[in-house]
């Protein structure tokens, strides 16, 4: 069935997009609010903001449960804000179940069907909460615009402007707030009486209720007007004074708003997109300092589909090729002769196109890269519930939100993320008596950090639990017969921790809904690996675990080092790249028919290159043989390769999917000459 | 599989493989380029040339030689890529030498014989015979498919 809304296709997308925000608002807010035990006035005026504008909207839409539901949700919200009622974890329990009930209807809008999703439960609980959800003043959005404990009033972009150019003329802005005695009768005629009154000291910039909605009798015992006169408040004041049947008046000069409204502009006028701000972090400026509400931050972005960024990315991508190509091209030229001029012309424009192509590679990416807040926005709510479920008490603890990620990487690295909190809060926070017990805080800590280092983004998930105990994990896969009693007996406690990521290996034997099905961490690291991340551990029996995961800033262009074998190229992600040495043949060592060298007192298996790709092999005539070190699985092997060609950086293309999955390769690369190389897929070996 | 050929006429792209006189239909055809620098991909199986760069983008390159266990599968100055698309996949095809494109009426095309034809008649929409010439007309799907059943859901996936 479908839903009949009230709004264009367009309308429902800014009104999808809308939503969204508010929705995390009231997410993040309400775990702000279940923690804090001192009332929060600010807190609570955001909140109560966030539900209101939620009502407001989709009743304009015509979505009327979604309205229904929100008004229900923001009578408690006002209960709370006026401390007639008081927090509890029930309730905010009940209040999340709001919210996922919001998800539905708002999914609704988009599936343009309705949900079997029956309101009705969610609104008894709501009203359970010593609510009477009194729908007398609904569908009345216009009573509830005059927020009455702080003067404020809505305006549109253009009504913001009016002010503006006002401004320039001398005339000044005043927000009044009059309210009218108590008596019922004639509101309306009074009130539009009032605001003619007002409208004789200047020109009425908005007001509410408007004129028309007291033209419908959708008045309120407070009238709100934002006006613009060249009077001074003095004035104002005794003019106001002499209106009949007013009971009491505030006025207030509309300063603020217009040195807000000026930033806007200078940051309007900047061209570096760059610093305007994201519409959320409109939102999250301190209340404090947003005092009047309903106004945002507007910014001058654009919506562009992703397969549009994408493709521009394979575009500069090809830019990219031909950049390294025209030196090549260059550097022949200049090996065959003296440069003339043509040539030296050749090649200023060369340099400066090489230029241009790394500024629109740089911009492209940064097109493509989002804050990682988007995906750990979801988190604090996980935690929240899994802990609550599991009976665990733990402070969660983000930063880093503001840090970038291409897109992609975002996507793929969400799951990874959700399943190593889980098995933290699952297996690695112990129950508040065992922590107690081992004299340490009931309280867990479990702490998500995103940051930059260098040309990658490390994120970090720590908790203070029980950590990882590598006999435990020892014992694991020996019983599971991962490894052999031998092996376990030589491993360091770091090489056994590893373990972990063996597949078909789970230390803890209980099974909850959330963790410990055995799909785990194999899973998780090689949906890192994947995407050219790295995933280490450090962990300390009694005193917790890290998991540290390493990305690169993109998946489509990476550093590489290129190296050959036989007559091929290959390119080696430089990510996973150690060092590279250069050894005698003479210093190679055989441990069980295996080749191997010893590097700085540790023993690395070598692996031949050419071997592995199938060349016939032939040990090289060379007394001196290239090896590169690289990270395998937190072990470290050693690649005999015949020459190192170079570092570059290269586009990754798939081989498509007429080869398919190759093992070992992970994908080809067009050198500068527009030769194809492979490139070497360390993870899968 | 031939019926569809009957009424319409249709062009075919004509080359040489050895011997023997190939042909393609057009409409699978987006494009014939000179030899290019292969890159052979280890671990593929043996009829796959390896991969080229075509203009910015990476395609495979079939070698039809080994595909059809054909004898002699040298290099010459003759030799090109007839590149094709499946399924939105190009793929790249090295034949011995493109001659041209003929017009072939429909019921100018005979189920293919065993006896005509050296190579496997799976591979095959049928044989026409065009002034005097015998033309084999390939059924591309069915040259691009390997043995190997993952490769198909590759494609169709």
């Amino acid at each position: 069935m479908g839903l009949n809304l009230d709004a264009s296709p367009e309308e429902l997308k800014i009104f999808l997009e809308e939503v969204e925000e508010h929705f995390q608002t009231l997410e993040e807010d309400l775990i702000r609010l279940e923690k804090e035990e001192e009332f929060n006035e600010d807190l609570m005026q955001e909140i109560f903001r966030a539900s209101h504008t939620l009502k407001g909207s989709s009743a304009t839409i015509g979505h009327l449960r979604m309205a229904e539901l929100t008004h229900a949700m923001e009578n408690v919200f006002d209960k709370l804000r006026k401390k007639q009622i008081t927090v509890s974890s029930n309730m905010v329990d009940i209040l999340f179940e709001c919210l996922d009930c919001l998800r539905i209807l708002r999914d609704e809008i988009m599936s343009d069907e309705e949900s079997d999703l029956n309101l009705s439960t969610i609104l008894d609980k709501l009203a359970s909460m010593n609510i009477e959800p009194d729908s007398s003043d609904y569908p009345n959005p216009a009573c509830d615009n005059v927020n009455k404990t702080d003067l404020s009033i809505e305006l549109s972009w253009d009504e913001k402007d009016t002010i503006h150019r006002a401004e320039d003329q001398g005339l000044k802005p005043f927000l009044i707030s009059i309210t009218f005695d108590a008596e019922p009768e004639m509101l309306a005629v009074r009130t539009f009486v009032t605001l003619m009154a007002v409208g004789e000291m200047g020109e009425v910039v908005k007001s509410s209720p408007s004129a028309e909605e007291i033209e419908k009798e959708h008045v309120d015992e407070v009238l709100t007007v934002l006006v613009l006169t060249k009077n001074c408040k003095e004035d104002i004041e005794k003019q106001i004074a002499e209106l009949p049947s007013i009971s009491d008046f505030i006025i207030q000069p509309f300063e603020d708003n217009l040195i807000y409204e000026k930033e806007v502009v200078v940051s309007d006028s900047d061209s570096d997109i760059s610093k305007t701000k994201t519409p959320k972090d409109g939102n999250t400026v301190k209340p404090s300092e947003n005092k009047n509400a309903g106004l945002k931050k507007t910014n001058r972005t654009v919506r562009v589909d992703v397969e549009l960024l994408d493709s521009l990315m394979n575009l500069v991508g090809e830019l990219v090729i031909d950049r390294t190509r025209l030196f090549q091209i260059l550097g022949t030229l200049e090996s065959e002769s003296e440069l003339d001029e043509v040539s030296q012309d050749l090649g200023r424009t060369s340099v400066h196109i090489a230029r241009v192509t790394t500024q629109l590679q740089e911009h492209i990416m940064k097109a493509r890269m989002l804050p990682v807040e988007n995906l750990f926005n979801k988190f604090p709510r996980m935690v929240r519930d899994l802990s609550q479920k599991a009976g665990k008490e733990l402070d969660f603890e983000m930063t880093g939100q503001e840090t970038e990620l291409d897109r992609s990487i975002i996507e793929e690295i969400g799951d990874p993320l959700i399943h190593l909190l889980r098995n933290a809060v699952d297996h690695g926070i112990e129950m508040p008596e065992d922590r107690r017990a081992c004299g340490k805080n009931p309280v867990g800590q479990l702490k998500l950090r995103a940051s930059h280092e260098e040309n990658h983004i490390i994120i970090s998930i720590k908790d203070d639990g029980r950590g990882i105990n590598p006999e435990g994990v020892k014992q694991s896969a020996v019983k599971k017969g991962l490894i052999s009693d031998e092996q376990a007996k030589r491993l360091t406690d770091k090489e056994a921790i590893n373990l972990i990521f063996m597949s078909g290996l789970s230390t803890v034997s209980k099974v909850t809904d959330v963790s410990g099905r055995g799909v785990g961490m194999d899973v998780v690291r090689n949906n890192i690996e994947k995407i050219n991340g790295a995933i280490e551990i450090d962990s300390i029996v009694g005193q917790g675990t890290e998991f540290k995961i390493k990305l690169p800033l993109t998946l489509a262009i990476i550093r590489a080092l290129l190296v050959s074998v036989k007559k091929s190229v290959f390119a080696i992600p430089l990510s996973t790249i150690t060092e590279t040495i250069r050894i005698d043949q003479n210093q190679i060592d055989f441990v069980n028919n295996q080749e191997v060298i010893v590097v700085r007192g540790k023993v690395l298996p070598l692996v031949r290159m050419g071997k592995v790709f199938g060349h016939v092999s032939d040990e090289g005539s060379d007394d001196k043989i290239f090896v590169v070190v690289v990270n395998l699985a937190g072990q470290q092997i050693g690649l005999v390769v015949d020459s190192l060609v170079g570092e570059q950086e290269i586009v990754i293309k798939s081989l498509g999917k007429y080869i398919g999955d190759v093992h070992g390769i992970s994908g080809a690369t067009i050198l500068g000459d527009g030769n194809v190389a492979l490139i070497v897929d360390i993870p899968t070996w | 599989m031939a019926e569809h050929f009957i009424s319409d006429e249709n062009q075919f792209v004509v080359f040489r493989l050895g011997r023997e006189t190939y042909a393609l239909d057009i409409s699978a055809v987006l494009e014939i380029i000179t030899m290019q620098t292969i890159t052979e991909v280890p671990g593929t199986d043996e009829c796959i040339e390896g991969i080229i760069n075509l203009r910015g983008r990476v395609i495979p390159v079939l070698n039809l030689h080994r595909k059809f266990s054909l004898s002699g599968d040298g290099i010459t100055r003759a030799t090109r890529i007839v590149v094709v698309e499946i399924d939105g996949c190009s793929i790249g095809m090295l034949v011995d030498e493109v001659s041209e494109v003929v017009k072939i009426i429909g019921n100018a095309i005979e189920q293919p014989s065993e006896i005509l034809v050296g190579i496997d008649s799976e591979y095959l929409a049928g044989v026409a015979k065009v002034d005097g010439r015998l033309i084999i007309i390939l059924e591309l799907e069915k040259v691009l498919q390997r043995d190997d059943v993952q490769l198909m859901e590759n494609i169709y996936q």
